[in-house]
């Protein structure tokens, strides 16, 4: 899972252009990301290859506080997003 | 019965189907049956913190054996949703009040840790509307929810369910009246838009050990 797609996925999920998506906000408090649409997300990141145990992963969070990056992270397996991509549009072609 | 060896045997094309029964078990829950010695922890977990609210029991504390018969009444079919790799219980399912003449059920789904959202609940949910599409003649679930837990699930709306009636200040709870909504899940809704949370991989059929 790229982060291009990850940020067009997740902005969808929130209704949002990926240009106006900040990943530091938290997806239930900040981008009103529903428990029923989290999950549906979650489905699209485990159809698109995020790692298989994306659930027992969240079941450690605090869904409440999970952030886009977080949940970036967790979906690959540990790959962390600098600050200077919070906020980054989802552009076709660039660096994930 | 017994078929001699020049019976001709006509086979029904459909037994394949009927014999591919529901899934308990998928890769991210499992449901199991309830048994009486599940009763303690589960009626704590009813009665303690948020659910004692938000679940049946309106705020109400009912004594051990009415807890028990409310447990039951009126039930189609009952699960603990349950984490596979070992066994920890993270909700419940039921449906109740079936009409099977005409083909409808209520339904409720509950986390048992009511401050905790763990994600495992929902797939639970989904094992449970396939159990109940393959082995009843049900063609709508209704749910009914409070407004202040609809806000969990309501991007489904128009997708995994929708919205067939919204009772206005229907639900006292805080100091304040709540809307009541009265949702449904399509079977042939359902058989599309369930499809994406089915997940057989370790799957297990009932009756299987």
């Amino acid at each position: 899972v790229t982060l291009q797609e990850f940020a067009a996925r997740l902005a969808a999920r929130a209704h949002l252009e990926p240009a106006a998506l900040r990943l530091s906000d938290r997806l239930v408090g900040d981008l009103g990301v529903d428990s029923l649409s989290l999950m549906e997300l979650v489905l699209d990141l485990e159809a698109a290859g995020a790692r298989p145990d994306l659930v027992d992963a969240l079941e450690r969070e605090d869904l409440e506080g999970l952030t886009g990056a977080r949940l970036f992270e967790l979906a690959t397996q540990g790959s962390p997003v600098g600050p200077s991509r919070m906020g980054m549009p989802a552009q076709p072609g660039a660096p994930s | 019965v017994t078929v001699g060896a020049h019976d001709p045997v006509e086979t029904d094309p459909d037994a394949a189907a009927a014999s591919k029964l529901p899934a308990l078990s998928g890769r991210h829950a499992r449901l199991r049956q309830i048994v009486p010695a599940d009763y303690g922890w589960l009626r704590r977990a009813e009665l303690d913190g948020d659910l004692i609210h938000r679940w049946r029991h309106g705020s109400g504390t009912p004594s051990p054996e009415e807890w028990v018969r409310k447990l039951w009444v009126g039930v189609l079919a009952q699960f603990v949703v349950e984490r596979p790799e070992d066994g920890e219980p993270v909700g419940l399912v039921m449906a109740y009040q079936a009409n099977l003449q005409d083909g409808h059920a209520r339904f409720a789904a509950t986390r048992l840790d009511g401050s905790v959202r763990s994600p495992r609940l929902l797939f639970g949910l989904a094992l449970f509307l396939d159990y109940l599409f393959a082995c009843w003649p049900l063609h709508k679930l209704y749910m009914e929810t409070p407004a202040y837990n609809f806000e969990q699930f309501a991007s489904g709306a128009g997708t995994a369910f929708t919205i067939e009636g919204r009772l206005r200040d229907h639900v006292y709870l805080g100091g304040r009246h709540w809307d009541h909504y009265i949702l449904a899940v399509y079977r042939d809704a359902w058989r599309e838009y369930g499809s994406r949370w089915r997940d057989t991989g370790r799957g297990q059929t009932p009756g299987a050990s």
